[in-house]
């Protein structure tokens, strides 16, 4: 396990060494769209049916450059049933509630929409599953950790030392 | 590497049922003093909920204990599509056993 959250660390700060290849606009259009917390009033989230079909099948490998650089974009990042404003599994709507609860700014992909997304970030994380949480581009771990890291409140130390934005 | 099939239950995976959980934790885990599964599929066995206590997770941060035991259950994990854990120490079980609800501890 420490070998993989070294490999993913490394990747994520060593950016000027290890350019990430960037994912192709082609798959950029497949890929499920990244949501925002509840919170945001201008959030949207686009129906699959006006989404524009693929040509090209995602692989694996593109979705683990996804998701570094979904991490690296975004401090407070979450893999989730459903979205935000629509949650679609319980465990996954705590995450959301909590987070919402505490007023940090997030982002989300919903891995129902794709089964490579949800089948690579199980991978990625060597975590087997959703929801995920990302923090500074670290895995924090999923629903039971931070229920119970938001109860003994080192989740609001977290999250408060993070790069996340406070924004309610 | 192409991934054609993702149903997490494989043909081969065996029904994983609460008892037979209880059974390879108590087996794989050291020092295991308690030992709670619930089922929260209703019985189908894809979905459960466990309360373990140990000392083997004293000074051990909260994602590592988590890992650890889902470490010891990867073949069930192939049949299992949720996984909710409680790890606690033998002293954070004196505290927390007060909060659960009695139907639990039986």
């Amino acid at each position: 396990m420490r070998v993989m959250r070294g490999v993913v660390r490394g990747v994520v700060r060593g950016i000027g060494s290890t350019s990430l290849r960037p994912i192709a606009p082609q798959l950029m259009r497949a890929l499920p769209s990244l949501n925002s917390s509840p919170l945001r009033s201008f959030s949207f989230e686009t129906h699959d049916d006006f989404k524009p079909q693929p040509k090209q099948q995602l692989e694996l490998q593109d979705i683990h450059q996804l998701i570094q650089q979904d991490v690296k974009e975004n401090p407070l990042m979450v893999y989730m049933k459903g979205t935000p404003n629509a949650p679609q599994c319980g465990f996954s709507n705590q995450v959301v509630q909590i987070l919402k609860h505490m007023g940090y700014d997030f982002r989300a992909r919903n891995v129902l929409q794709d089964n490579m997304l949800r089948e690579g970030v199980k991978q990625f994380s060597d975590w087997p599953t959703i929801p995920q949480v990302y923090v500074d581009g670290e895995f924090v771990g999923g629903c039971d950790i931070i229920m119970e890291m938001y109860k003994t409140g080192e989740l609001e130390d977290l999250l408060e030392g993070s790069k996340a934005e406070k924004i309610a | 590497i192409r991934v054609t099939s993702m149903s997490a239950r494989s043909k081969d995976s065996k029904k994983v049922t609460k008892e037979s959980l209880s059974k390879v934790l108590s087996e794989r885990i050291k020092g295991l003093e308690q030992c709670i599964v619930v089922d929260t599929s209703g019985g189908c066995g894809s979905a459960f909920e466990l309360y373990l206590v140990t000392k083997a997770f004293d000074g051990v941060a909260l994602l590592e204990r988590h890992r650890m035991v889902q470490g010891l259950l990867k073949e069930e994990m192939k049949a299992i599509h949720a996984l909710s854990m409680k790890t606690w120490t033998p002293a954070q079980w004196v505290k927390k056993k007060e909060k659960l609800p009695k139907e639990l501890l039986k």
